[in-house]
């Protein structure tokens, strides 16, 4: 094997090990029945056509109908079956792996260094779970799928089939939730910033359509904010504002957790909650001191691989707008679509700050320092990749667990539908012959290191 | 080896060793058994209140559960070879 052979080994190999792991999780975990056991009853038991005139004719608070073409699909492609949900979630991890390949290049131990660091980040980041963890929550996956795609579109040449492709991604991320507001946003930041693979046309085409869907939500907006009263929902100006400004710090540090800031001290400083907190700001930290490199970085590195205004101010765009959209509640899987840029802004950033420390010369004790520090930020992220399987394993068992505690809850609420019925049994059983996850083994290391509540990660 | 190759190395080294271990889990629970998983007996009401006590003192006993006859649908899951038991 070639020398450029093996760090490009490495990392496909990272890659490949972390969504197999991942997959084998997402292979066990059942349904859960809240948000979605109507939806998933309505795709099986009545025909699109009779979905989509109901859906028309009598719009309810959110417009969604891209996520009713998903739903069809999946079942189409998977089969009638509640595990087809599992595969089409193993498929986006896949897709994730494989387009978080394809924006990076591999030429050497630099490369694979940054690449690996950056694909643990990505895999490991609290927001990527939180697209997974009740399969409802795929809507935020496809957007974040939607911006991985988006990184190879933002660096072309911007060709007809590119500029046609960002049209369609926009429009179908858009329709299918409201965050994925921020793929258009993101293609329009991009021509603003002067990307290459944006095309003005592009830019104005989307930003019609764009306002056209405004337009049409803001119309319809008073139901949805007259409708949700439930708990945790912001209904003031001063609480959307506190939504706001918690996203980008929670985007970044995972804190204060859903928005709430007295979360913050009421909850146990588990270790991971720590390393949580020290690995997003050192993250910041990084690619700060990239963009302050991007002078000197100019002579060992082309311009379009720094860390320059273009590519912070899109950072800093696409944090913001993933913010603004999350005025009524906030969630970590809020994050998710800025991921994708945050990762690539990284991997830049790290090959960077390598490259400066290995040609300081005669300050052996920085770059011993330093080189101990991303050591440290390394393995902080790849312990954090680690523990996404737990913590999918945990959600598992809290699913498996909540069949057999609600179960007649569940059949009472939905025995106003009695022809659902027999779909919830099925369901049921479906996540009753689902492996137990033996988490009451695990080691008091494990307990302590991960919390009682690993989802709240 | 270049200074900035070794500096990328130990960069990589962390991602490198999950990946090793992750790869070395799947191995052995697909082909030795699965570690990290056991049979499902959460209907048994012992087993429920050794893992879950919370859940079996507001149930206070076994569930009933639904009938198997006339799923809407379903499909048996297929199931990997268990080493673990409950303790």
């Amino acid at each position: 094997m070639t020398g450029s052979a093996l760090p490009r080994f490495a990392t496909w190999f990272v890659v490949g090990a972390i969504v197999a792991v991942y997959a084998h999780a997402i292979y066990y975990m059942p349904i859960p029945h809240n948000d979605q056991f109507r939806e998933i009853y309505y795709t099986l038991a009545f025909p699109p056509g009779k979905i989509f005139s109901n859906f028309l004719e009598a719009p309810g608070p959110v417009f969604r109908p891209g996520e009713w073409v998903m739903r069809y699909l999946i079942v189409y492609v998977f089969g009638p079956y509640p595990s087809s949900y599992n595969y089409f979630q193993i498929l986006f991890v896949v897709l994730v792996g494989g387009l978080a390949l394809y924006a990076i290049s591999c030429r050497n131990w630099i490369d694979a260094g940054a690449a690996i660091t950056a694909i643990t980040f990505l895999f490991g980041h609290h927001a990527f779970p939180a697209t997974i963890e009740g399969n409802n929550t795929f809507t935020n996956g496809l957007a974040l799928l939607a911006m991985m795609a988006a990184l190879p579109i933002l660096q072309s040449k911007g060709g007809l089939s590119s500029q046609l492709l960002a049209i369609a991604m926009s429009v179908a991320t858009v329709l299918t939730k409201e965050v994925g507001l921020v793929v258009p946003f993101t293609f329009i930041a991009a021509a603003i910033l002067g990307f290459p693979g944006v095309r003005r046309w592009t830019a104005l085409v989307l930003l019609v359509l764009t306002l056209a869907y405004l337009g049409f939500r803001f119309t319809t907006l008073p139901a949805l904010l007259a409708e949700t009263t439930a708990q945790g929902r912001a209904h003031t100006g001063s609480a959307y504002l506190a939504n706001i400004t918690a996203s980008p710090i929670m985007i970044v540090t995972g804190e204060p957790y859903d928005g709430n800031w007295s979360e913050f001290v009421r909850r146990h400083f588990y270790p991971w909650r720590v390393i949580r907190i020290v690995l997003g700001l050192a993250t910041v930290a990084i690619i700060f001191a990239a963009f302050c490199l991007r002078k000197a970085a100019a002579e060992a590195f082309p311009e379009d691989e720094l860390v320059d205004w273009k590519w912070t101010l899109l950072l800093l765009g696409v944090v913001a707008a993933s913010s603004a959209i999350a005025f009524h509640y906030t969630r970590h899987r809020f994050g998710g679509m800025a991921l994708p840029v945050a990762y690539l802004v990284l991997y830049r950033s790290l090959r960077i700050v390598l490259w400066r420390l290995s040609s300081l010369d005669g300050r052996k004790w920085l770059r011993v320092t330093a080189g101990s520090l991303l050591f440290a930020f390394s393995l902080g992220w790849a312990s954090r990749a680690a523990d996404v399987f737990f913590a999918l394993r945990y959600l598992g068992a809290t699913t498996l667990v909540a069949w057999v505690e609600h179960y007649q809850d569940y059949r009472t609420n939905d025995g106003k539908h009695p022809e659902s019925l027999p779909y919830l049994d099925s369901f049921y059983w479906a996540a009753l012959e689902l492996p137990w996850p033996t988490v009451q083994n695990d080691s008091s290391f494990v307990k302590k290191w991960l919390g009682e509540r690993v989802m709240n990660r | 080896m270049k200074s900035s190759d070794r500096l990328g190395l130990l960069l990589a080294l962390p991602g490198v060793f999950v990946a090793f271990a992750s790869v070395a889990y799947l191995l052995f629970a697909n082909l030795v058994c699965e570690p990290l998983y056991q049979r499902n007996d959460l209907l048994d009401f012992e087993f429920l209140a050794k893992v879950k006590p919370s859940v079996a003192a507001k149930l206070g006993a076994p569930v009933s559960p639904p009938s198997r006859e006339g799923l809407a649908f379903y499909k048996a899951p297929s199931l990997p070879a268990f080493c673990s038991s409950p303790r």
